[in-house]
């Protein structure tokens, strides 16, 4: 006998609690002063044994009670197995075939793969059918597809569907398709109803528990596939490495198998951009190991896939190889042109700025600070950096503004930010193609000091929440940007083309944090100064982490690293910085897909493990390269689990779909619930628990009013008995 | 209850109506007026004394002569009619305290009871008189007629019914023979007990009682708990007359007490009969009045 619930089973502690009631009640009872105290004990000395004799009964029986309650409830069954062919065998049949084309399938079997010996073990099985039965073809996955969703009697349509199906080497859940299988069945007047599921019927392509549909007829397993083990490396990690040098990264590999056995050495084998680049053999003796790699990755601009692929000639093949991908120039190099350098450092217009950005983020450096003169710019090489900051300068000249707009136009990032010493006419007349907006003046609510600038000071009063800037302030505690008072900020014209995005307002309604898209860059217009001069905003907490995002953001490093995706999934590209209308991915066998935009994503069907490539196209623009938004797959980490549902398993499931199941070997396994039987004994032990400890006065009643209805008045004979 | 029953008083109310007087006077009113006659009337000779004349007394016996000298109308009364002398004995004993859900308590509805019954005796000019026992005899009120009697019988019952005799048992044969020291008339003997110690004895008294002329009246005084054993659950019983405890679940043994009560009620009433004494079975939820009615429809057809 087996148990669907086992852990129910600890419920039968609860018979002990008759037996703990049973004993206290013997110390507890009702006092009463009665008169006829004599004839009383004359009656109980009559009685006792009856007593005695009901009381145990009744303990007997609530135990039973609680001891068939908790067994009932973990659904017990009973496997049986015949291999006899019953009287609807030779009725005319609709048969739907479930193939699983899970990643578990890509274990070798023979010359083949298992996927290989489930298409030829479903073509031999619709061979098989006679020519009046009816067939259909059903593929499980992560979607359920139907390769054939109809029943006919065209057999050849089925062999082809089977025989043309491309395996997607996703996750597998047959329930679902057994559901798909009970609708497409539903449709059929046929006498005999089947269903084929051709699997390696590993525990991972079921849900837990294992459920079949109720009446779904016949279910059929056939095992194609049985792998003795599995070795698979089911996760990685990688970080930098700087005691190895500049640019190297350590990544660790675990590697497992499915089953404790004999130590085996594995090898492992670290492939960069595809080729090899280091080899370790490591000792397997327990289900686990780690296999640690240093490898040096340079200074790419684009992040650079990785895997990491053992040696197993077993188990499924796609397990064997896990993906990673390395950003190996994580840091944002940030060029600080200081427009008011003081010789006091809290003077200083960027004194401020420059602390936020040296700050750790996520425990690692996340810029690269270079700071110069503004009569430096002309001599700085742009190309070194990922954004330039122009910190309250006074002016540019008109071949910097040409250099720095060629550098935003490449995909670089400026941000300008205001104070007393900028030239709204200068900045309009050589910036006038990078500025979001022209600039009109300066507004002066009051001065650094003054004792009324609480009063007369603005406040930041609008941000676009949903821009990447502020994703960072939507979270709880964001609102300490509403806080910075503002007393001194840049006036900037009304209006503006589409590229031009408002990004925080102030209570009067000025413009304070402004956008313009140019070319792969941006430019980002702060109307307020960096420094305590216009607006108390580096003293105020939000400062460091607005300060942060807007140079991830201008450096385009606000999507981070890729995350965990596997095969089956759909990831999620934001493209909402890169304003593009379409997105190319390009998988790694080469195949490259065509993506639509909308509201700023695309979602990816995720078809391959490896590495997954990105371009993003703009209205009448030729695809540019967008690295950032590269990302890999890897193949579902639960089909490295490929021992199969166990026998016992597989008959509850027939047990509740009320089915027979057949092995591949062609043995009828028929599970027999026992729980309807037992559910059946508790209410009979419940009515006879009942009947037996109903007080005797109850039945008396019942009869009284039975024999006289329920208006029978008091007695009138001397005593009223 | 019926719609005649529901003049009388609610025995659940007993208590609340303060002083055995009061009860008395409250259970006498339910009764039909004029139902008391004297049965005895004419049954002797023997001058005994005169009576004022009330309404309701034989015109026949109006002494003429004593109207002549002082203007008053005068009734002769005879030996036997005027002194019936009537003895109620009370059984104040532990178990006569028993009382469930409601109903008063026996000792107090047969004191009422009791009371009622002086009251309709003097009334029709009988003398009343009381005897207390539980284990032994204890307080006596001799029989009188005087006006004052069903005063001092009442305050005496109310000295009762205050009284806590703890666990005493009952013995109805020790009041019995006391009585039959005591009384050398003719008499009635009435008695209200629960009858827990019924036994030989007293049936030989009862017997002893009648061949001297006494008639003897019993009241046979129950709770209903007492006969139906309404208790749930495993119950410990505690007697009221020092037998110790039971613990008993009451659901497994009715049946055989409620067997055994029965047997013994039965015992009773067919002893009674066989001393030729008048056997009248009372349950506490059952109003006065009734029982009391009975007894004078009794007495009437024995008289008749």
């Amino acid at each position: 006998m087996s148990f669907g619930v086992p852990w129910l089973l600890a419920g039968m502690l609860l018979a002990a609690i008759p037996v703990i009631v049973h004993l206290v009640n013997r110390r507890r009872a009702v006092r009463v002063r009665f008169a006829p105290l004599e004839l009383l004990r004359r009656s109980q000395q009559q009685t006792a044994r009856h007593i005695k004799v009901k009381q145990r009964v009744l303990l007997a029986l609530r135990v039973a009670l609680l001891l068939l309650l908790p067994l009932a409830m973990s659904q017990p069954f009973w496997a049986q197995t015949t291999d006899f062919a019953t009287g609807s065998d030779r009725l005319p049949a609709a048969v739907v075939f479930v193939l699983d084309d899970s990643a578990s399938l890509s274990a070798p079997v023979g010359d083949g793969t298992a996927w290989s010996a489930a298409q030829a073990a479903a073509i031999d099985a619709i061979d098989d059918l006679r020519a009046w039965d009816q067939v259909a073809v059903v593929v499980a996955g992560a979607e359920v597809v139907a390769p054939l969703a109809t029943l006919t009697d065209q057999h050849s349509l089925a062999i082809d569907a089977v025989r043309e199906h491309v395996p997607r080497w996703g996750r597998s859940d047959l329930s679902a398709a057994l559901v798909v299988a009970q609708q497409i069945m539903a449709t059929s007047q046929q006498p005999v109803r089947r269903v084929v599921v051709v699997t390696d019927n590993a525990v991972s392509a079921w849900p837990t528990p294992a459920a079949a549909p109720l009446g779904l007829g016949e279910l059929t397993i056939l095992d194609v596939a049985d792998p003795a083990s599995n070795l698979a490396v089911t996760s990685l990690r990688w970080e930098e490495a700087p005691e190895a040098g500049v640019g190297a990264w350590r990544v660790e590999a675990s590697v497992a198998r499915e089953a404790a056995g004999d130590p085996v050495d594995v090898e492992a084998t670290l492939r960069v951009a595809g080729s090899p680049v280091a080899t370790q053999v490591a000792r397997l003796d327990d289900l686990q190991v780690t296999l640690s790699f240093t490898h040096t990755f340079g200074d790419s601009d684009t992040p650079v896939p990785f895997s990491v692929e053992v040696r197993d000639a077993i188990g499924p093949s796609l397990d064997n190889v896990r993906w990673g991908l390395v950003s190996p120039r994580a840091a944002s190099r940030v060029l600080l042109v200081n427009g008011d350098a003081r010789s006091v450092q809290y003077n200083d217009e960027l004194f401020f700025a420059q602390r936020a950005l040296e700050a750790p983020m996520g425990g690692r450096i996340a810029t690269q600070l270079s700071s110069i003169p503004p009569e430096a710019l002309a001599s700085t090489p742009l190309e070194g950096f990922d954004v330039v900051v122009l910190a309250n300068v006074a002016a540019v000249s008109a071949p910097d503004a040409t250099r720095l707009q060629a550098f935003v136009t490449a995909g670089g990032g400026l941000l300008i930010s205001g104070g007393d010493r900028v030239d709204p006419t200068g900045y309009n007349a050589t910036l006038a193609g990078l500025l979001p907006r022209p600039l009109r003046g300066v507004r002066t609510l009051g001065e650094y000091g003054d004792p009324d600038l609480a009063i007369r000071a603005t406040r930041v009063a609008d941000v676009d929440s949903r821009h990447p800037i502020f994703a960072v302030f939507a979270a709880p505690g964001g609102e300490t940007l509403q806080s910075a008072s503002v007393w001194s900020y840049l006036l900037i014209e009304p209006g503006g083309d589409g590229d031009v995005r408002t990004l925080a307002t102030l209570g009067d309604g000025a413009p304070v944090l402004l956008e313009r898209v140019l070319g792969s860059g941006a430019v980002v217009l702060l109307a307020t100064s960096l420094d305590l001069d216009w607006t108390d905003l580096p003293v105020r907490t939000a400062y460091l982490p607005l300060l942060h995002r807007i140079v991830e953001h201008l450096a385009r490093r606000s999507s981070g690293t890729a995350p965990h995706v596997e095969v089956g999934d759909v990831r999620e590209l934001d493209v909402a910085t890169w304003r593009a209308d379409r997105v190319w991915v390009e998988q790694t066998d080469g195949v490259r897909r065509t993506l639509l935009v909308e509201e700023d994503a695309v979602r990816v069907p995720v078809a391959l493990a490896g590495p997954h490539t990105v371009w993003i196209g703009r209205p009448g623009e030729e695809p540019a390269r967008a690295a950032l938004l590269d990302f890999v797959a890897n193949t579902p980490g639960v089909e490295s689990a490929v021992a199969g549902l166990g026998p016992d398993a597989v008959a509850r499931m027939a047990a509740e779909a009320r089915t027979g199941v057949v092995s591949a070997e062609g043995a009828r396994a028929a599970g027999q619930s026992l729980w309807p039987i037992l559910l059946f004994g508790v209410l009979i032990v419940l009515y006879i628990e009942t009947a037996v400890a109903a007080r005797r006065r109850v039945w008396e009643r019942i009869a009284q009013r039975m024999r006289r209805g329920p208006a029978a008045g008091a007695a009138t004979d001397g005593f009223g008995r | 209850m019926t719609s005649a029953s529901l003049r009388y008083v609610d025995p659940r109310q007993l208590e609340a109506l303060g002083s055995t007087q009061l009860r008395a006077r409250s259970v006498i009113e339910g009764i039909v007026t004029g139902l008391h006659r004297n049965p005895h009337r004419g049954s002797s000779v023997e001058f005994a004394e005169y009576k004022e004349y009330r309404p309701g007394d034989d015109l026949r016996h109006i002494d003429w002569r004593a109207f002549g000298r002082v203007d008053r109308y005068y009734v002769k009364q005879f030996e036997d009619e005027t002194n019936l002398r009537a003895w109620l004995l009370l059984d104040v004993s532990g178990s006569m305290d028993f009382a469930w859900e409601g109903a008063p308590s026996k000792r107090l509805w047969s004191s009422t009871l009791l009371a009622s019954l002086a009251w309709l005796l003097l009334r029709q000019g009988d003398a009343p008189g009381l005897l207390v026992f539980d284990e032994r005899p204890g307080m006596v009120l001799p029989p009188s007629s005087r006006s004052t009697q069903l005063d001092d019988l009442c305050a005496a019952l109310d000295t009762v019914e205050t009284q806590r005799n703890g666990p005493r048992r009952t013995s109805v044969s020790a009041a019995l023979a006391r009585i039959a020291e005591q009384v050398r008339r003719r008499s009635l003997v009435v008695i209200a007990s629960d009858l827990l110690d019924a036994h030989e004895e007293m049936v030989t008294l009862m017997r002893l009682l009648r061949t001297r002329g006494l008639e003897v009246v019993v009241f046979h005084v129950l709770d209903r708990a007492e006969l139906t054993l309404p208790f749930e659950g495993l119950t410990l019983f505690e007697g009221l007359e020092g037998e110790g405890e039971v613990l008993a679940d009451p659901d497994a043994l009715r049946a055989e007490y409620q067997r055994q009560f029965g047997a013994q009620l039965e015992q009773v009433r067919q002893t009674c009969v066989a001393a030729d004494v008048e056997y009248f079975a009372c349950v506490t939820d059952q109003p006065i009045e009734e029982r009391l009615l009975d007894f004078v429809r009794a007495r009437q057809r024995r008289t008749r």
